[in-house]
Protein backbone atom coordinates (compact mmCIF):
# COMPACT_ATOMS: atom_id res chain seq x y z
CA UNK A 1 0.00 0.00 0.00
CA UNK A 2 1.49 3.30 -0.84
CA UNK A 3 1.29 6.12 1.40
CA UNK A 4 -1.09 8.34 -0.03
CA UNK A 5 -3.39 5.72 -0.24
CA UNK A 6 -2.59 4.67 3.27
CA UNK A 7 -3.27 8.65 3.87
CA UNK A 8 -6.61 8.75 2.08
CA UNK A 9 -8.03 5.38 3.69
CA UNK A 10 -6.74 6.17 6.98
CA UNK A 11 -9.17 9.86 6.52
CA UNK A 12 -11.51 7.75 5.45
CA UNK A 13 -11.51 6.16 8.97
CA UNK A 14 -10.61 2.64 7.20
CA UNK A 15 -9.77 0.54 10.48
CA UNK A 16 -7.96 -2.07 8.04
CA UNK A 17 -5.65 0.81 7.18
CA UNK A 18 -5.64 2.17 11.02
CA UNK A 19 -4.40 -1.37 11.58
CA UNK A 20 -1.63 -1.63 8.43
CA UNK A 21 -0.39 1.95 9.91
CA UNK A 22 0.26 0.42 13.16
CA UNK A 23 1.71 -2.40 12.40
CA UNK A 24 4.21 -0.54 9.76
CA UNK A 25 5.61 2.05 12.27
CA UNK A 26 5.27 0.45 15.54
CA UNK A 27 8.56 -1.03 16.31
CA UNK A 28 10.02 2.32 14.94
CA UNK A 29 7.87 4.49 17.15
CA UNK A 30 8.74 2.32 20.64
CA UNK A 31 12.67 2.22 19.65
CA UNK A 32 12.79 5.83 19.25
CA UNK A 33 10.54 6.35 22.36
CA UNK A 34 13.07 3.90 24.35
CA UNK A 35 15.79 6.02 23.27
CA UNK A 36 14.42 8.40 25.89
CA UNK A 37 12.96 7.09 28.24
CA UNK A 38 14.75 3.95 28.72
CA UNK A 39 11.62 1.79 29.86
CA UNK A 40 9.65 -0.49 28.21
CA UNK A 41 6.27 0.34 30.03
CA UNK A 42 7.01 3.70 29.09
CA UNK A 43 7.73 3.87 25.69
CA UNK A 44 5.12 1.46 24.82
CA UNK A 45 2.68 3.83 26.86
CA UNK A 46 4.06 6.74 24.34
CA UNK A 47 3.55 4.67 21.51
CA UNK A 48 0.08 4.38 22.29
CA UNK A 49 -0.69 8.06 22.73
CA UNK A 50 1.03 8.71 19.28
CA UNK A 51 -1.20 6.11 17.61
CA UNK A 52 -4.20 7.13 19.19
CA UNK A 53 -3.09 10.90 17.97
CA UNK A 54 -2.41 10.16 14.41
CA UNK A 55 -5.68 8.42 14.12
CA UNK A 56 -7.72 11.67 15.73
CA UNK A 57 -5.48 14.29 13.46
CA UNK A 58 -4.95 12.25 10.41
CA UNK A 59 -7.53 14.89 8.90
CA UNK A 60 -5.45 17.03 9.48
CA UNK A 61 -2.43 15.80 7.70
CA UNK A 62 -1.44 17.71 4.79
CA UNK A 63 1.26 15.60 3.31
CA UNK A 64 3.77 18.59 3.33
CA UNK A 65 6.46 15.93 5.41
CA UNK A 66 5.92 12.75 4.74
CA UNK A 67 3.91 10.34 6.72
CA UNK A 68 6.96 8.55 8.72
CA UNK A 69 8.43 12.06 9.68
CA UNK A 70 5.20 13.30 10.91
CA UNK A 71 4.99 10.29 13.43
CA UNK A 72 8.13 10.50 14.32
CA UNK A 73 7.65 14.15 15.47
CA UNK A 74 4.73 13.14 17.59
CA UNK A 75 6.96 10.46 18.93
CA UNK A 76 9.70 13.16 20.05
CA UNK A 77 7.33 15.36 21.27
CA UNK A 78 5.30 12.42 23.48
CA UNK A 79 8.63 11.24 24.60
CA UNK A 80 10.36 14.51 25.44
CA UNK A 81 6.76 15.37 27.34
CA UNK A 82 7.33 12.31 29.25
CA UNK A 83 10.20 12.68 30.61
CA UNK A 84 9.53 17.05 31.24
CA UNK A 85 6.80 15.53 33.56
CA UNK A 86 9.02 12.52 34.93
CA UNK A 87 11.71 15.30 36.09
CA UNK A 88 8.94 17.54 37.65
CA UNK A 89 7.75 14.21 39.39
CA UNK A 90 10.95 13.66 40.49
CA UNK A 91 11.57 17.40 42.02
CA UNK A 92 8.18 16.65 44.01
CA UNK A 93 9.39 13.40 44.78
CA UNK A 94 12.52 14.83 46.39
CA UNK A 95 11.18 17.78 48.42
CA UNK A 96 8.37 15.23 49.58
CA UNK A 97 11.69 13.02 50.80
CA UNK A 98 13.36 15.85 52.15
CA UNK A 99 10.12 16.36 54.65
CA UNK A 100 10.12 12.87 55.27
CA UNK A 101 14.02 12.10 55.94
CA UNK A 102 16.29 14.87 55.71
CA UNK A 103 19.08 12.47 55.51
CA UNK A 104 18.05 12.16 51.84
CA UNK A 105 18.57 15.30 50.92
CA UNK A 106 21.41 15.85 48.86
CA UNK A 107 19.64 18.51 47.14
CA UNK A 108 21.97 17.86 43.78
CA UNK A 109 19.84 16.82 40.65
CA UNK A 110 18.72 13.52 39.88
CA UNK A 111 21.76 12.77 37.66
CA UNK A 112 24.18 12.82 40.54
CA UNK A 113 22.25 10.67 43.35
CA UNK A 114 22.28 7.12 42.42
CA UNK A 115 25.71 6.45 40.50
CA UNK A 116 28.46 5.30 43.08
CA UNK A 117 31.25 4.92 40.46
CA UNK A 118 33.74 2.98 42.61
CA UNK A 119 31.37 0.15 42.05
CA UNK A 120 32.59 -1.78 39.19
CA UNK A 121 30.48 -0.99 36.13
CA UNK A 122 28.64 -3.75 35.11
CA UNK A 123 26.02 -3.56 32.42
CA UNK A 124 23.32 -1.88 34.72
CA UNK A 125 25.66 1.11 35.72
CA UNK A 126 26.33 1.13 32.23
CA UNK A 127 22.90 1.66 31.11
CA UNK A 128 22.14 4.35 33.93
CA UNK A 129 25.23 6.29 33.25
CA UNK A 130 23.68 6.22 29.46
CA UNK A 131 20.60 7.31 30.83
CA UNK A 132 21.59 9.50 32.59
CA UNK A 133 24.04 11.25 30.31
CA UNK A 134 21.84 11.16 27.73
CA UNK A 135 19.45 12.64 30.07
CA UNK A 136 21.95 15.84 30.79
CA UNK A 137 21.76 16.78 26.92
CA UNK A 138 20.25 19.74 25.64
CA UNK A 139 16.83 18.51 24.40
CA UNK A 140 17.84 19.23 20.69
CA UNK A 141 21.43 17.60 20.76
CA UNK A 142 19.61 14.35 22.72
CA UNK A 143 16.83 13.86 19.65
CA UNK A 144 19.40 14.43 17.40
CA UNK A 145 21.86 11.70 18.91
CA UNK A 146 18.28 9.46 19.78
CA UNK A 147 17.16 9.53 16.23
CA UNK A 148 20.44 8.84 14.39
CA UNK A 149 22.00 6.28 16.99
CA UNK A 150 18.20 4.16 17.51
CA UNK A 151 16.68 4.64 14.68
CA UNK A 152 19.63 4.52 12.06
CA UNK A 153 17.86 7.91 10.48
CA UNK A 154 20.13 9.97 7.67
CA UNK A 155 20.95 13.02 8.12
CA UNK A 156 18.53 14.53 6.37
CA UNK A 157 15.63 12.71 7.64
CA UNK A 158 16.47 14.27 11.17
CA UNK A 159 16.90 17.50 9.76
CA UNK A 160 13.15 16.95 8.27
CA UNK A 161 12.13 15.18 11.72
CA UNK A 162 13.52 18.59 13.65
CA UNK A 163 13.34 21.10 11.10
CA UNK A 164 16.50 22.02 11.10
CA UNK A 165 19.25 22.02 8.41
CA UNK A 166 21.65 19.22 7.48
CA UNK A 167 24.52 21.29 9.19
CA UNK A 168 22.81 22.04 12.51
CA UNK A 169 22.06 18.22 12.70
CA UNK A 170 25.57 17.32 12.33
CA UNK A 171 26.97 19.80 14.51
CA UNK A 172 24.11 18.73 17.06
CA UNK A 173 25.04 15.34 16.66
CA UNK A 174 28.97 16.21 17.23
CA UNK A 175 28.44 17.91 20.14
CA UNK A 176 25.71 15.61 21.60
CA UNK A 177 28.65 13.05 21.33
CA UNK A 178 31.52 14.54 23.17
CA UNK A 179 29.36 15.59 25.78
CA UNK A 180 27.84 12.01 26.02
CA UNK A 181 32.13 10.75 25.96
CA UNK A 182 33.05 13.77 28.51
CA UNK A 183 30.20 12.90 30.97
CA UNK A 184 30.92 8.73 30.80
CA UNK A 185 34.67 9.53 30.97
CA UNK A 186 33.66 11.41 34.44
CA UNK A 187 32.12 8.80 35.08
CA UNK A 188 34.54 6.12 34.89
CA UNK A 189 37.46 8.11 36.58
CA UNK A 190 36.07 8.81 39.36
CA UNK B 1 54.48 9.77 23.50
CA UNK B 2 51.62 9.94 20.69
CA UNK B 3 52.26 12.62 17.49
CA UNK B 4 49.42 11.51 15.82
CA UNK B 5 45.91 13.28 16.03
CA UNK B 6 43.80 11.75 18.82
CA UNK B 7 40.57 9.80 16.97
CA UNK B 8 37.86 10.06 20.13
CA UNK B 9 36.07 12.01 17.57
CA UNK B 10 35.38 9.29 15.45
CA UNK B 11 35.24 6.51 17.85
CA UNK B 12 31.30 6.22 17.59
CA UNK B 13 31.62 5.35 13.77
CA UNK B 14 34.38 3.36 14.51
CA UNK B 15 31.92 1.13 17.03
CA UNK B 16 29.23 1.11 15.18
CA UNK B 17 31.02 -0.45 12.69
CA UNK B 18 30.72 2.54 9.80
CA UNK B 19 34.32 3.49 8.88
CA UNK B 20 35.50 2.65 5.60
CA UNK B 21 38.63 -0.29 6.20
CA UNK B 22 41.01 2.14 5.83
CA UNK B 23 39.40 4.58 8.45
CA UNK B 24 38.75 1.90 10.63
CA UNK B 25 42.72 0.32 10.35
CA UNK B 26 44.06 3.66 11.33
CA UNK B 27 41.72 3.79 14.34
CA UNK B 28 43.01 0.66 15.47
CA UNK B 29 46.76 1.59 15.42
CA UNK B 30 46.04 4.21 17.32
CA UNK B 31 44.06 2.65 20.07
CA UNK B 32 47.38 0.59 20.08
CA UNK B 33 49.13 2.85 20.78
CA UNK B 34 47.21 5.73 22.90
CA UNK B 35 46.31 4.75 26.71
CA UNK B 36 44.13 8.30 26.23
CA UNK B 37 41.86 7.08 23.03
CA UNK B 38 41.51 3.72 24.55
CA UNK B 39 40.04 3.96 27.37
CA UNK B 40 38.05 6.82 25.55
CA UNK B 41 36.93 3.85 23.21
CA UNK B 42 36.16 1.21 25.68
CA UNK B 43 33.51 3.89 27.05
CA UNK B 44 32.14 4.40 23.78
CA UNK B 45 31.83 0.95 22.93
CA UNK B 46 30.04 0.10 26.10
CA UNK B 47 27.82 2.94 25.49
CA UNK B 48 27.13 1.68 21.90
CA UNK B 49 26.46 -2.23 23.03
CA UNK B 50 23.78 -0.74 25.96
CA UNK B 51 22.12 0.59 22.65
CA UNK B 52 22.23 -2.16 21.18
CA UNK B 53 20.41 -3.64 23.66
CA UNK B 54 18.07 -1.34 24.11
CA UNK B 55 16.88 -0.94 20.23
CA UNK B 56 16.51 -4.77 20.06
CA UNK B 57 13.73 -4.50 22.31
CA UNK B 58 10.52 -5.42 20.91
CA UNK B 59 7.10 -3.14 21.12
CA UNK B 60 4.98 -5.44 23.61
CA UNK B 61 2.53 -7.49 21.42
CA UNK B 62 -1.05 -6.73 20.59
CA UNK B 63 -0.39 -3.17 20.67
CA UNK B 64 -2.98 -2.28 18.06
CA UNK B 65 -5.36 -3.90 20.49
CA UNK B 66 -4.98 -1.74 23.23
CA UNK B 67 -4.80 1.22 21.52
CA UNK B 68 -8.34 0.65 20.28
CA UNK B 69 -8.94 0.20 23.99
CA UNK B 70 -8.11 3.75 24.54
CA UNK B 71 -9.61 5.12 21.54
CA UNK B 72 -12.86 2.86 22.72
CA UNK B 73 -12.55 4.65 26.08
CA UNK B 74 -12.72 7.88 25.07
CA UNK B 75 -15.35 7.42 22.12
CA UNK B 76 -17.99 5.48 24.04
CA UNK B 77 -20.50 7.88 25.71
CA UNK B 78 -21.22 6.75 29.61
CA UNK B 79 -24.57 4.84 29.85
CA UNK B 80 -27.67 6.81 29.59
CA UNK B 81 -28.78 5.74 33.33
CA UNK B 82 -25.43 7.50 34.76
CA UNK B 83 -25.73 10.72 32.41
CA UNK B 84 -29.39 11.23 33.56
CA UNK B 85 -28.06 10.64 37.30
CA UNK B 86 -25.25 13.22 36.88
CA UNK B 87 -27.29 16.07 35.07
CA UNK B 88 -30.24 15.45 37.22
CA UNK B 89 -27.92 15.33 40.93
CA UNK B 90 -26.19 18.43 38.97
CA UNK B 91 -29.24 20.45 38.78
CA UNK B 92 -30.57 19.50 42.11
CA UNK B 93 -27.35 20.63 43.71
CA UNK B 94 -27.90 24.22 41.54
CA UNK B 95 -31.91 24.37 42.74
CA UNK B 96 -30.73 24.10 46.32
CA UNK B 97 -27.54 26.60 46.21
CA UNK B 98 -30.22 29.22 44.50
CA UNK B 99 -32.64 28.46 47.00
CA UNK B 100 -29.99 28.67 50.07
CA UNK B 101 -28.82 32.05 48.75
CA UNK B 102 -32.49 33.30 48.08
CA UNK B 103 -33.38 32.84 52.08
CA UNK B 104 -30.02 33.97 53.00
CA UNK B 105 -30.24 37.08 51.17
CA UNK B 106 -33.68 37.52 52.35
CA UNK B 107 -33.30 36.60 55.85
CA UNK B 108 -33.72 39.19 58.92
CA UNK B 109 -30.34 39.76 60.52
CA UNK B 110 -31.91 41.81 63.10
CA UNK B 111 -34.50 39.16 63.96
CA UNK B 112 -32.66 35.93 63.73
CA UNK B 113 -29.77 37.04 65.83
CA UNK B 114 -30.14 36.02 69.33
CA UNK B 115 -26.73 36.87 69.90
CA UNK B 116 -26.57 40.41 70.17
CA UNK B 117 -25.59 40.96 73.43
CA UNK B 118 -22.24 38.64 73.05
CA UNK B 119 -21.04 39.21 70.01
CA UNK B 120 -22.09 42.98 69.14
CA UNK B 121 -18.91 43.59 66.41
CA UNK B 122 -20.46 40.47 64.34
CA UNK B 123 -24.12 42.88 63.83
CA UNK B 124 -22.43 45.30 62.82
CA UNK B 125 -20.57 43.73 60.22
CA UNK B 126 -23.14 42.04 59.22
CA UNK B 127 -25.41 45.61 59.40
CA UNK B 128 -22.71 47.43 57.83
CA UNK B 129 -23.42 44.90 54.72
CA UNK B 130 -27.16 45.72 54.94
CA UNK B 131 -26.69 49.77 54.35
CA UNK B 132 -23.62 49.67 52.13
CA UNK B 133 -23.77 47.48 48.93
CA UNK B 134 -21.03 45.06 48.45
CA UNK B 135 -20.43 46.30 44.79
CA UNK B 136 -19.64 49.84 46.37
CA UNK B 137 -16.26 48.43 48.12
CA UNK B 138 -15.41 45.59 45.73
CA UNK B 139 -14.61 47.77 42.74
CA UNK B 140 -13.93 51.11 44.16
CA UNK B 141 -9.86 50.63 44.33
CA UNK B 142 -9.12 54.40 44.11
ZN1 LIG C 1 44.93 9.30 21.14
Amino acid sequence: MDEKQLVIDLQAGDEKAFRHLVGKYQQQVFRTAMGFVHDGSDADDIAQEVFVEVFRSVDKFRGEASLSTWIYRMTVNRSLNRLRSRKRKGFFQRIEAFFQDDADWTGEPEADCSIHPETVVGNQEMAQALQQALESLPENQRTAFVLYHYEDMAYKEIASVMKVSLASVESLIHRARKNLQKKLMNFYKK
Amino acid sequence: MMNEQHITDQLWEFHLGNLSEEESQQVQLHLEVCEACLRESEVVKQAVQEMAVERSQEVPPFLFTRIQGRLESVRKPAPLWKRTLVTSLGTILLLVSIWGGVKLGTMDVRQTSGTSLENPMGNLAINEMVNEPIEGYLFDFN
